[in-house]
């Protein structure tokens, strides 16, 4: 029903597929035609490669009296403009329930651990953010044993099965059997069965450590088993190593840290046990589509990013970035802090990050692979300014943020229109 | 932000082919002199309403339906290639965008007509960057506007009843708010 001028549809679906998931739901109503491409599983999946391109991230909005939150989804744009853009288009999607944790995202699903109790997560839900359309998963909830807690989860999809997975990390409560670790994992369909897999290759390394997603793997950071290294009275970083979990043959692999890179040791980056802060504890996360490590030292004022390029190629480690907060344009990082957290000993994983101020955290990379955003947060993740670095040119911008903004960690979300709905082929 | 970053890329990617394309064919004498020779040929383009237009050779080069003519057949600088589908009008505009470099700041003074001939046009001759530029250029016109606008937009006659249409919109009512005055 297209009058003759009108554009043929594979031309059209070019321009579509660059739409954000808003303005085709609206477009849906043009006509039937339309509707129809909008529908299609393949335009569903070239949207979302097309959408890759632009990251958003995810930030948890609060209401002047803080009684309802929702969670909005900006452009990563949009901290390069002047005016304060967040608050033109808050069409957030208000939450269910409050006591939920943000497992992670993969292709626009952001998976949700709903907690009943400190044990574990009583329930899983798949939310699609952009669209607004949730399914919560009632055979997904976690029994353990008596003597166990959950101790860190991941998220991701198998691109082999076309499966979302739900890993859980189960620590015993029991020193003889403190150093091994079950590991679980669930697909997330009709079925929604926990099943044993391999237990976890090493000891989970502790504070808010949901798995991070990077091509059909889920990766943590742990440290290799020993038998007294809990007691050691020093914490070595190198011996820190990445546990990499394929979610098809759903086996780990372990992969170790360089020694040093362009004359950042990591070793340097070692404390005293138990005063470790975890504004040091290092993270790893995903920058332009690479396994990042993010490392931040007290004593040289350093904040460092450790990329490496192909997952398994040990040669690939490269040092992104190496530079002092005060070149970040951040002075008052604190050397001293009120409270000690030991990175070993396995909490229990809270709602929410265990920073208590003035933590540094790569957000992304920017698209133009030059910029790269940097979020300095304080208590309970409440983001105080954006810092955007532009690794050409060597600047620095500073934006403040709006007081009711939480961060949400990881961050690489992705706008689409994948239904969270069964194991939806993408 | 994105596309252009891309774009460029693709431009550079394109020129290197060309360049080692060019140095292969060569076989004796002075390659600088040989690069400034094919930096000022142009070719003659003969456009839908009857006009000849000589074309730089940087810019012919990224329509790749003209490319492969060029490759297959041995030719001169009399050689005439007819585009049947473009205008002399929208190969203007197509020249213009190619030596700004795809800015968008460029593709917002065209008219919607403009933008979608010249998509139509980039389709045919196969110019893959500027495709993009103006599938992204389009896309940012219609973003945030009305489902009457878009109709409009794209020349489409609605036949949705007035039932049907009601209750699509009631169903996403949250993507009708806020939406730009059109």
């Amino acid at each position: 029903m297209l009058s003759e001028d009108v554009l043929c549809e594979n031309i059209l679906l070019e321009i579509l597929s660059r739409l954000r998931v808003k303005s085709l739901k609206r477009f849906m109503c043009v006509n039937k035609f339309f509707q129809s491409l909008i529908l299609d599983p393949c335009f569903v999946t070239m949207h979302l490669q097309n959408s890759r391109k632009n990251t958003n991230f995810l930030l948890k909005y609060l209401d002047g009296d803080k009684t309802s939150r929702s969670v909005i989804a900006p452009p990563i744009n949009s901290l390069f403009e002047d005016s304060n853009p967040l608050f033109l288009d808050i069409h957030g999607s208000t939450l269910q329930r409050n006591k939920y944790q943000v497992i992670g995202s993969c292709n626009g699903l952001v998976c949700l651990a709903i907690w009943r109790n400190r044990k574990g997560p009583s329930m899983f839900q798949l939310w699609n953010p952009a669209t607004k359309k949730y399914v919560t998963y009632p055979n997904s909830s976690l029994k353990v044993f008596k003597e166990e807690k959950v101790a860190m989860l991941g998220f991701g999809y198998d691109n082999s099965t076309h499966t979302y997975k739900v890993v859980a990390i189960v620590s015993h409560m029991d020193s003889k059997y403190s150093r091994s670790f079950r590991s679980v994992i669930c697909s997330l369909n009709d079925e929604s069965n926990w099943r044993d897999i391999q237990n976890f290759p090493v000891n989970p390394a502790g504070v808010e450590a949901n798995g991070i997603y990077l091509n059909n793997t889920i990766n943590w950071l742990g440290r290799p088993n020993s038998n007294d290294s809990k007691y050691h009275s020093y914490v070595r970083f190198d011996k820190v190593v990445i546990a990499s979990l394929d979610l098809e043959t759903e086996t780990y692999t372990e992969m170790l840290l360089p020694h040093e890179l362009k004359g950042v040791f990591i070793r340097h980056l070692c404390f005293p046990c138990g005063q470790l802060h975890c504004n040091e504890v290092p993270l790893i996360g995903v920058l332009s589509g690479c396994l990042s490590l993010f490392l931040r030292n007290r004593e040289t004022r350093h904040l460092s990013i450790w990329q490496i390029k192909e997952i398994e190629n040990q040669k690939s480690w490269i040092l992104l970035l190496n530079i002092s907060f005060h070149d970040l344009g951040v002075n008052t990082i604190p050397t001293k802090f009120d409270h000690e957290y030991d990175l070993w000993t396995t909490l229990r994983v809270d709602q929410h990050f265990f920073c208590s101020d003035n933590n540094l955290l790569p957000l992304c990379m920017v698209e133009n692979d030059r910029d790269i955003v940097i979020i300095r947060s304080s208590f309970q993740g409440h983001v105080k300014q954006t810092i955007i670095y532009n690794l050409r040119d060597e600047t620095v911008i500073v934006r403040k943020m709006a007081a009711n903004l939480r961060w949400i960690y990881p961050f690489d979300y992705v706008e689409s229109l994948v239904s969270p709905i069964g194991s939806t082929r993408t | 932000m994105a596309e252009r970053g891309e774009s460029s890329e693709a431009v550079m990617l394109k020129k290197t082919e060309e360049e080692k394309l060019r140095k292969g064919k060569m076989i004796v004498g002075d390659e600088s002199k040989a690069g400034y020779e094919e930096e000022g040929k142009k070719v003659k383009l003969v456009t839908s309403d009857g006009v000849t237009m000589e074309v730089e050779i940087s810019i012919v080069k990224e329509m790749e339906i003209i490319q492969t003519f060029i490759g297959a057949t041995d030719t001169d600088d009399s050689f005439i290639f007819p585009i049947s589908n473009v205008s002399s009008h929208i190969l203007n505009q197509i020249i213009e965008l190619v030596k700004g470099e795809y800015d968008q700041e460029l593709a917002k003074k065209l008219s919607h007509d403009e933008l979608k001939e010249i998509l139509v046009a980039a389709n045919y001759l196969n110019m893959k960057t500027l495709f993009h530029f103006i599938a992204t250029a389009i896309a940012n016109v219609i973003q945030n506007k009305s489902v009457e606008f878009v109709r409009d937009f794209f020349g489409i006659v609605n036949d949705f009843t007035e039932e049907e249409e009601a209750e699509l919109r009631k169903t996403n009512a949250w993507a009708f708010e806020g939406v730009d005055e059109d």
